[in-house]
């Protein structure tokens, strides 16, 4: 008995000791500008989590630490997995035990909303990454966003559709809320631009074959098929696409870029060919300022990895945040770094003439038509068009 | 769409999916059926295999059919390693210890291809000889849909003479029925186990292959997809080959139907049939195994 | 024949009585309080996931009902208190009172239609209900805000005074307190006559129905009450995180809860202590450095428990500090077979 009581009192002395061990040291505030970074590094999720990480970690890498004489940045990354309850609690861990001065990552539009309140009564900035639904950046005055929004890539998807000779679409998206999000978006586009919507179909996110969606929307004998899918379904759906006979009856396969990032690509079958996207980045943009972001990031992940959409936003906000970091050093309250946030200008952003619009906090960048074709064997990202840069329509026709 | 080419497209987008579905889990069911243990790792043996014949196909670029029987044989051998040191040591344990033992190789099995393959979803380069659309008349068919009907086709019939026709298809269908008299009149079980084992998981893996454009192969590929393949075995019944063969057909067509007809019915219809089916029947459409 | 009966008795009577170890999780909650105050959010969530285990624990470990879906009835509890909060009834206590009758109530009519099959059968249809509860929210996204999640979730002082802080600090004592009450609960259930013709269920339902036991409405009522349970651990995690997303329907969790089982040791009231607090901090620790690996160790320690220490943590601590279970336990359980139950077959 006495012996289980000293075993019992033991362990739990061992629980206590081996938590302390676990607790991070707090390294002394002044000196070091702390940003946490969280993303879904694991789990269904994990290719959107892993994109960003590396271009915010190729920022680094590139930039250094060292943000001026005596202070250094310091990002502590931590996974939650794409699950939202990990997501505040990491947050609340990040804000209260290591003193962030900086939320960033969040790659899912769940995850952002679970962080509006903290955000908020910790008046701690948080920079989105990715998350793109737009009502998210009005869930908490503290949020900006630097990735993009559906309606900033499916709108003018819908706009550029009726204008070159589409007058029938029909829609096929993922039944969650990006896709049902960017389906209201290029309806907007396309309908106020004269178009008719035929068919809008939504296929549950399990779903791997596409090809009875595809006979379906065959029957409505559109001019073109606007689809946004989850993660890993495009080639399937270009597939289905093509089995239906669509492609042959010379019917345009359009979408956001969302499901035609450059690194993805190039591992697709040729089935993909002639998919129409309006993306906020191209891999090839000829810019100086993405020529030599391409080159870096080559240099740092192989010779034939190419950064996407997602990866650049995590570059370009890793620089606004340096940026803040600089202008205002490690004791810099949540207000002056929001405000050095909200108004930033990516003057050599890889994504062209880029920035943030103070009053939303979102992002305005131009968007680029872009066709995919094959080059030297593989499918990529042609770009053909470039509009001129846009806020996110959304908030224009849903005023506050 | 008038009727009849609705049907058309009903009957022929869901059958190829059929068989997919029929071709990995009909291996399932049978060792299920035979061993009595719940695997519900059998989705990882698809997924090796899957991923095996992409780069089979585009590391030693060796043709289709080749790299096919290869990352059968290949995943068929891990298998029975698997056997003999894993499940043949709970076979005698609790239902849940086995469920428990299969989702830590599922686990395990995600892991590893998520760090070899990385997270993002890999297709397989069919050959071009079953690209393209082919046209019979009443309309355009694609060629590589065709191929999978006839293949899976093909696997019923064999498996249904070897299982029906054959020495060993008698010793299976005996030990299925009652083990402790098969094993007194003499039939080496735990050999007979190990065949079927790895007949199975070879089939999975043909499957994951053969499938791979239309169940995509991510290291997620056990756990998203074990509903599936779980559904189909339950409904077709442990122990037999025709059984998952009724089943899957039901499940693919049904889905198609669903999506061609009344699409925002969703993922609703699966749940709920599958509900309402094993309430009626749970002993699947075509049990063998006799329940005590 | 009378020492046996006598032995027996006196075992159930000895159940009831609280021995000095079973302070040790409430002395880790208060050391927790005192000691690691940056701990408390991370300490609620663990909170949540033991009151969820122990409401499996009663189904799985001790009932003997196989079952994957558990997770409908924590993400109706979690919805329901969630729901109920965005509507404008924030009171903690009651919406917490109301998600353990809504999910009692889907239990209940879900046992009583699936708890009549077994085996295979059983475990689709849970995992069938999990996944329809999933699609129900999802299709009514306006209402449950889809897989954005649900906001908007705030939840009123409890008592009227005690706020809920940005440190957790209310969280974790309101989480202390309902688990307090439900362990106290779960403590008697089991210990009774009732808990003990649970486990005899478990270990051979033919025997039990030829004693006069009347088995189905006996599991009927364990899996309802355990449903309810599970649901106020939903309810608990919606008001603490004031955030509910499809994620509490989802396999992950459901995943989650049996590794729990697992680790901790089933069929013993502390497995849910143990095995959650492990989980979720070795959870914690190893996936910040590399989340793929996380995965492989999860399923490496699944595979060895399963072959080596079926009793979980706690089966290997009995068996290395020597207590042994009492002789009554021994002359059911029989010999050489593990304490999980008997050969599937002849499982009811």
């Amino acid at each position: 008995m006495r012996i289980r009581l000293v075993a019992v009192l033991g362990a739990v002395a061992g629980l206590i000791a081996s938590a302390e061990l676990l607790a991070p040291t707090y390294a002394l505030a002044d000196d070091v500008f702390k940003v946490g970074f969280m993303a879904p590094l694991s789990g269904p999720f994990a290719a959107l989590g892993d994109s960003i990480d590396r271009g915010a970690r190729l920022y680094e890498k590139v930039h250094g630490n060292n943000i001026s004489p005596g202070v250094t940045i310091q990002v502590i990354r931590r996974d939650d997995a794409g699950v939202p309850d990990n997501t505040r609690r990491i947050a609340q861990e990040l804000i209260v035990r290591d003193n962030v001065k900086v939320i960033t990552g969040i790659a899912l539009s769940p995850q952002g909303f679970a962080l509006s309140k903290i955000a908020t009564e910790a008046k701690i900035p948080v920079v989105l990454m990715n998350a793109t639904t737009s009502s998210l950046t009005r869930s908490s005055p503290y949020f900006v966003r630097f990735s993009y929004t559906q309606w900033q890539t499916a709108y003018p998807m819908g706009v550029w559709a009726a204008k070159h000779g589409v007058k029938v679409a029909a829609s096929l998206v993922a039944d969650y809320a990006a896709g049902v999000d960017s389906e209201a978006a290029f309806k907007k586009g396309f309908e106020d631009n004269g178009g008719k919507i035929v068919g809008a179909d939504r296929a549950p996110m399990v779903t791997t074959d596409y090809l009875p969606f595809m006979e379906r929307i065959k029957a409505e004998k559109p001019e073109a098929v606007f689809v946004f899918v989850n993660n890993g379904r495009m080639p399937a759906v270009a597939k289905a696409f093509n089995d239906a006979g669509l492609k042959a009856a010379g019917v345009k396969l359009v979408g956001p870029g969302d499901n035609a990032l450059d690194d993805e690509l190039q591992t697709m079958p040729a089935d993909v060919e002639g998919f129409i996207t309006a993306a906020t980045y191209a891999a090839g943009n000829p810019s100086q300022g993405n020529r030599d972001f391409v080159k870096a990031w080559k240099a740092e992940y192989g010779e034939n990895s190419l950064p996407n959409v997602t990866a650049v936003s995590g570059w370009d906000a890793m620089s606004a945040i340096y940026a803040a970091a600089k202008e205002l050093g490690p004791g810099a309250d949540g207000a002056a770094i929001l405000k050095s946030l909200s108004n930033w200008k990516g003057t050599s952003s890889p994504r062209g003439d880029a920035s943030v619009d103070p009053q939303t906090r979102d992002i305005v960048l131009p968007i680029k038509m872009n066709k995919v074709e094959i080059v030297n064997g593989k499918p990529a990202n042609v770009t053909f068009e470039e509009e001129a840069p846009a806020k996110d329509p959304w908030k224009t026709f849903n005023p506050e | 769409m008038n009727v009849s080419e609705t049907l058309i497209s009903i009957l022929f987008t869901g059958t190829a999916y059929a068989m997919v579905l029929y071709i990995i889990s009909v291996g399932l069911s049978i060792t299920m059926g035979l061993l009595g243990i719940a695997n519900l790792a059998h989705g990882a043996f698809a997924m090796a295999g899957g991923y095996l014949l992409i780069t089979l196909l585009n590391r030693l670029t060796l043709p289709f059919g080749l790299a096919l029987v290869l990352s059968a044989v290949i995943v068929a051998g891990f298998s029975v390693v698997l056997e003999r040191l894993l499940y043949a040591r709970v076979y005698k344990a609790g239902e849940f210890d086995q469920v428990l033992l299969s989702v830590g190789l599922i686990f395990v099995a995600s892991a590893i291809a998520q760090y070899v393959y990385g997270p993002i979803p890999k297709t397989v380069a069919v050959p071009l000889s079953l690209t393209g659309n082919i046209d019979l008349g009443l309309r355009t068919f694609p060629v590589y849909r065709i191929f999978l009907v006839a293949t899976g086709v093909a696997i019923f019939v064999m498996l249904l003479i070897v299982i029906e026709r054959t020495n060993i298809g008698m010793r299976i269908r005996a030990t299925v029925d009652n083990r402790a008299m098969a094993e007194a009149i003499g039939i080496n079980t735990k050999t007979l186990f190990s065949v079927v084992f790895a007949v199975g998981s070879a089939l999975a893996a043909i499957g994951g292959g053969l499938g791979g454009d239309m169940i995509a192969i991510t290291p997620g590929y056990p756990l998203e997809n074990l509903a599936y393949f779980l559904i189909v075995v339950s409904i077709g019944g442990l122990g037999t080959v025709s059984g998952p063969f009724l089943a899957a057909l039901l499940l693919g067509i049904g889905d198609s139907a669903c999506k061609i007809l009344v699409p925002q019915f969703g993922a609703f219809f699966i749940y709920l049939s599958l509900f309402g089916f094993l309430l009626l029947r749970p002993g699947g459409l075509l049990n063998r195994v006799q329940e005590q | 024949m009378d020492s046996r009966k006598g032995q027996a008795a006196s075992f159930i009577v000895d159940s009831h009585s609280f021995k000095v170890w079973e302070l040790t999780p409430w002395l880790a909650l208060a050391a927790t309080w005192f000691m690691l105050p940056t701990y408390l959010p991370f300490a609620s969530q663990i909170i949540v996931m033991i009151l969820f285990a122990l409401s499996y624990d009663i189904v799985v470990g001790y009932a003997g009902i196989v079952i994957l879906g558990h997770t409908a009835f924590f993400g109706v509890g979690a919805y329901t208190a969630g729901l109920l909060a965005v509507g404008g009834w924030r009171e903690p206590i009651t919406g917490l009172i109301c998600a353990g009758f809504a999910a009692a109530a889907v239990g209940l009519v879900a046992g009583a239609v699936i708890l009549r099959t077994r085996g295979l059968t059983l475990l689709m249809l849970g995992l069938a209900l999990t996944l329809l509860f999933g699609e129900l929210a999802n299709r009514f996204a306006g209402v449950t805000g889809g897989h954005d999640g649900l906001q908007g979730v705030e939840i009123s002082p409890i008592f009227g005074r005690f706020e809920f802080d940005m440190f957790g600090r209310t969280a974790f004592l309101y989480s202390a307190a309902i688990l307090f009450l439900a362990w106290i609960c779960v403590r008697t259930l089991v210990n009774s006559p009732f808990g003990r013709s649970l486990v005899g269920i478990r270990l051979n339902p033919v025997r039990m129905q030829a004693i006069g036991v009347p088995v189905w409405q006996r599991k009927l009522i364990a899996f309802t009450i355990s449903a309810a349970l599970a649901g106020v651990a939903g309810g608990l995690s919606a008001q603490v995180t004031q955030f509910v997303s499809l994620s509490v329907f989802g396999l992950d969790m459901a995943g989650a809860v049996l590794i729990v089982l697992v680790v901790g040791g089933r069929g013993r009231l502390y497995g849910a202590f143990v095995g959650a607090t492990a989980y979720m901090v070795v959870q914690d620790v190893l996936a910040k450095d590399d989340p793929v690996f996380w995965l492989f160790w999860v399923g490496l320690i699944l595979i060895a428990v399963v072959l080596f220490a079926p009793g979980g943590l706690l089966g290997l601590i009995e068996k290395v500090a020597g207590l042994r279970r009492p002789k009554a336990a021994e002359l059911i359980e029989g010999q050489g077979q593990s304490p999980s139950g008997i050969e599937y077959r002849s499982q009811q």
